[in-house]
């Protein structure tokens, strides 16, 4: 009866990969969960910023869909996470860099029927201490950035060209 | 005695059963079941019109009113094909040799398409249109499709309510 006992306390392999499995996915969630909400935590603020997305040469065909998403949030279609509310859209003529025979020399063209379109968005954000880097609901944005645009009535690729704090 | 200790509630069977309730909500998330119970009792439809470029003009005869055409990538179906589809002379975009861009027309028998599907989904609140009630589809989107009779990419470049 004792050595009955004595053999169901042992630790055994299963006790010891149930415990691996349990610690990894601690390791796991830790890492998400700290990682994300310790983005530059000494010095952090958190700001309102306004920030500018840049579709390169969209069809001018879908400007009317495009501009329907003001006053609409932004999600990034990649990862899901909510990137603000667009405060302003507005487009302008893409342009592409060409070539002269005549001249010789580089020059600049209209693209026919394309437009580049650009999107203010506002949001509440955690700016990493002494960089212009922020944090956006786990979304880590600075210029240059590329945002998968998901929108009710449009998406695409776009970059972020410029970001603006608003207030502190 | 031994019965006893078979009945036992032990370290495992709580294991498989977090496993268990967690490959559920795994599932749950990846197939949006919750989108998909919530779209059976609001789904409404749209238009959902799109541009395809480039095309064979002989590829014209393989479209017809009331195609079902379907996701290529997810099997889903993405709508029927409304009567009022076009075609028309492939754009092109040429450099002249000041180094303008200019639009003309192809010469060599391709075509462009502008046509609409009467798609199946619905509108979530914060005006998304969920295709089956799953798929987020907007202006913009990039689809490969298929239908019995021809295999594309389209660009949707409107998503409207059917009126």
């Amino acid at each position: 009866m004792i050595k009955q006992n004595n053999k169901k306390r042992r630790f055994n392999v299963v006790d010891l990969l149930i415990t691996a499995i349990i610690l990894v996915v601690i390791a796991f969630l830790a890492y998400i969960f700290v990682f994300n909400s310790s983005f530059g935590t000494a010095g952090d603020d958190t700001v309102t910023i306004q920030y500018v997305l840049e579709v390169k040469d969209a069809y001018d065909m879908l400007t009317e869909s495009a501009a329907k998403n003001v006053d609409k949030e932004l999600i990034d279609a990649a990862a899901k996470f909510v990137l603000g509310t667009v405060k302003e859209f507005y487009t302008e003529p893409a342009v592409l860099s060409t070539y002269s025979h005549e001249t010789g020399e580089a020059t600049t063209s209209d693209y026919p029927e394309h437009s580049n379109f650009y999107f203010v968005v506002e949001a509440e954000a955690k700016r990493e201490a002494d960089t212009n880097r922020y944090m956006l609901d786990g979304f880590e944005l600075s210029v240059g950035s590329r945002v998968y645009v998901r929108l009710p009535y449009y998406t695409g690729t776009s970059y972020c060209i410029e970001i603006n704090e608003i207030t502190k | 005695m031994s019965n006893k200790a078979k009945l036992r509630f032990n370290a495992i069977d709580l294991v498989i059963i977090i496993l268990v309730v967690g490959c559920i909500a795994g599932l749950a998330l990846r197939y949006q079941l919750i989108n998909v119970i919530h779209s059976e009792s609001e789904s409404n439809g749209a238009n959902v019109s799109f541009y395809l470029s480039n095309i064979r003009s002989t590829s014209e005869n393989y479209f017809n009113e009331g195609d079902t055409f379907y996701l290529a990538n997810e099997d889903i179906e993405l709508g029927t094909l409304l009567s009022g589809f076009r075609f028309e002379p492939a754009a092109q975009y040429n450099m002249r040799s000041d180094g303008k861009y200019v639009k003309t027309t192809a010469a060599n028998g391709r075509s462009d398409m502008f046509g609409t599907l009467k798609a199946d989904g619905r509108f979530a609140d914060s005006g998304e249109f969920l295709l089956s009630g799953t798929k987020y589809i907007a202006a913009g989107s990039e689809l490969a499709v298929y239908s019995n009779n021809v295999e594309v990419t389209v660009i949707i470049t409107e998503v409207a309510p059917i009126a």
